[in-house]
């Protein structure tokens, strides 16, 4: 019981170091504009169709298709994840190179140190997608009426010719959207920060990670064979089978499944390679002492 | 009647047995041996670039030898424990929230632990020349404000070992002062002291025993 009081403290300030009011602002900002895009895209359709706050959700989070080949699309689906990758992709190595040596101690070993910093990931990505996805539902409000249910614009192939036609907002939102956005930004930003803490450089990773998303849309642009493959396309709903036949196997449990291999084969090369880690940057102790 | 004199060992606080720390080719650190009995303030002189830090950081569980040993409290560093236990460590430039006061930065760090309260570091604080009651955040703070906060922060824990580096740099004389007449009263206490400076004096006039290092080897006076 004390262990777990005294790691709830040490995620306490951890979430309290990597968290900015500043932040917040600039993701609310930058969900708002991409929602603002959304219900452009919706509203400017023409249809005689009743429209609503979940069409403009559905087309945020979509993704690009993979006959798609447009730049718009793309920033419209990258754009979140690389504010991630930039906001707190590197809380890491920050935490290590600027707080390591009063810190870690403190904790006691460098693998509890890592853990913390693990979960605190795992929160910040949650609260990042909740407050992605209630900010856009708040703009389109603001244009789109609200509804419990899908409207039939969405439902009758107005958007996505072979969105089901029982599709239920809480399938859309909690099924689709939620674990897949959730759960790809989780797998590459673990993957950012264990490349950070390995190449000490959080620029490099920063790259490494917004690269791998780029390249998951490049490689699966007419390729339905590889699609199901790439790190990115996972949380491309366009992308999958359910709404892109040619695709073939890329189910929402591949996806879960590839995710899940993903952040755990990261996290036990991490362990290992954290046991030992020097807490000071080599680099600038060779410097230092040349 | 013959008078008898009895030897007791006394248990050195820090062990070194041939340590040597490579880093990326280059020899830090070359086969330092040496012991730190208890109660003993030491102290590492040399030239930038001599290794002294890289010992600190060594004996402190930042950086693993490349060969060779480090026992601190009788524990192997690396093996038996990952740092040394009951140790304050002031290692480089200290890193704290800028956006929050210096006693926000310590509680937030004794909150980790939760051995010592308010009154502790209120205390701790005003012992440092620091005003406790300071709201002001720490990028508001001098380079000295944050140096002995840095030194607030090793000594909050009450440790029985500190690793000081540098512990006086950028401070003024009246900083400087303070430091020392810290250091001495920890001493009277019990508590070991281990710190590094460039200023081979200063450590003359605090330290019981001064090594000086030069390219990674240890040796008792500058050539």
């Amino acid at each position: 019981m004390g262990n777990v009081v005294s790691y709830a403290r040490v995620i306490r300030l951890n979430v309290t170091t990597a968290f900015r009011w500043k932040s917040l602002l600039w993701t609310v900002v930058l969900f708002a504009v991409i929602g603002l895009f959304g219900v452009y895209e919706v509203v400017s359709y023409p249809t005689a169709l009743s429209k609503n706050v979940w069409d403009v959700l559905f087309v945020t989070f979509a993704g690009p298709g993979v006959f798609s080949d447009s730049l718009f699309q793309l920033v419209l689906w990258f754009l979140p994840y690389l504010f991630f990758f930039y906001l707190f992709g590197n809380i890491a190595e920050e935490d290590l190179s600027q707080r390591g040596v009063s810190l870690i101690p403190l904790i006691g070993s460098r693998r509890k140190w890592w853990l913390g910093e693990v979960v605190t990931l795992l929160i910040l990505s949650f609260f990042y997608v909740v407050t992605g996805v209630a900010t856009i539902l708040i703009v389109s409000r603001c244009f789109l009426p609200w509804s419990t249910h899908l409207s039939p614009f969405l439902l009758s192939s107005g958007i996505w010719q072979t969105i089901p036609k029982d599709l239920s907002v809480a399938t859309l939102l909690l099924r689709w959207i939620f674990p897949l956005f959730f759960g790809t930004l989780v797998a590459v930003s673990f993957l950012q920060m264990t490349l950070s803490l390995q190449w000490r450089n959080a620029f490099l990773s920063f790259i490494a990670a917004s690269a791998m998303m780029i390249l998951s849309w490049l490689f699966g642009i007419r390729h339905p064979s590889v699609v199901r493959w790439l790190p990115g396309s996972q949380s491309m709903l366009l992308r999958h089978t359910f709404l892109e036949p040619q695709v073939r196997g890329f189910s929402l449990a591949w996806s879960l499944g590839y995710n899940a291999v993903i952040i755990l084969a990261v996290l036990a090369v991490s362990f290992i390679y954290v046991r030992r880690i020097d807490i000071v940057k080599e680099i600038s102790e060779i410097h230092k002492e040349a | 009647m013959e008078e008898v004199t009895t030897t007791v060992a006394v248990k050195p606080v820090v062990m070194l047995e041939g340590v040597s720390k490579v880093i990326r080719g280059r020899t830090i650190l070359e086969d330092v041996s040496f012991e730190i009995p208890p109660a003993q303030i030491v102290g590492l002189s040399g030239l930038n670039g001599s290794g002294k830090s890289t010992l600190l950081k060594v004996i402190g569980g930042f950086i693993y030898p490349t060969e060779g040993r480090v026992v601190v409290f009788g524990k192997e560093i690396g093996k038996e424990a990952e740092f040394p236990d009951k140790t304050g460590v002031l290692i480089e430039k200290p890193g704290f929230l800028t956006s929050m006061s210096g006693r926000k930065n310590l509680e937030l760090l004794a909150s980790i632990r939760n051995e010592i309260g308010e009154k502790e570091i209120r205390e701790v604080i005003t012992l440092v020349g620091l005003d406790p009651d300071d709201k002001r955040p720490v990028r508001a703070y001098s380079t000295g404000m944050i140096q002995r906060l840095g030194i607030a922060q090793a000594l909050m824990e009450h440790p029985e070992l500190l690793l000081l580096d540098e512990p006086t740099s950028n401070l003024d004389r009246e900083g400087i002062t303070i430091v020392h007449n810290v250091l001495r009263d920890l001493k009277k206490k019990g508590i070991t002291i281990l710190m590094t400076s460039p200023n081979m004096e200063e450590l003359r006039y605090i330290c019981d025993t001064v090594f000086w290092v030069e390219n990674g080897h240890l040796g008792k006076e500058p050539p």
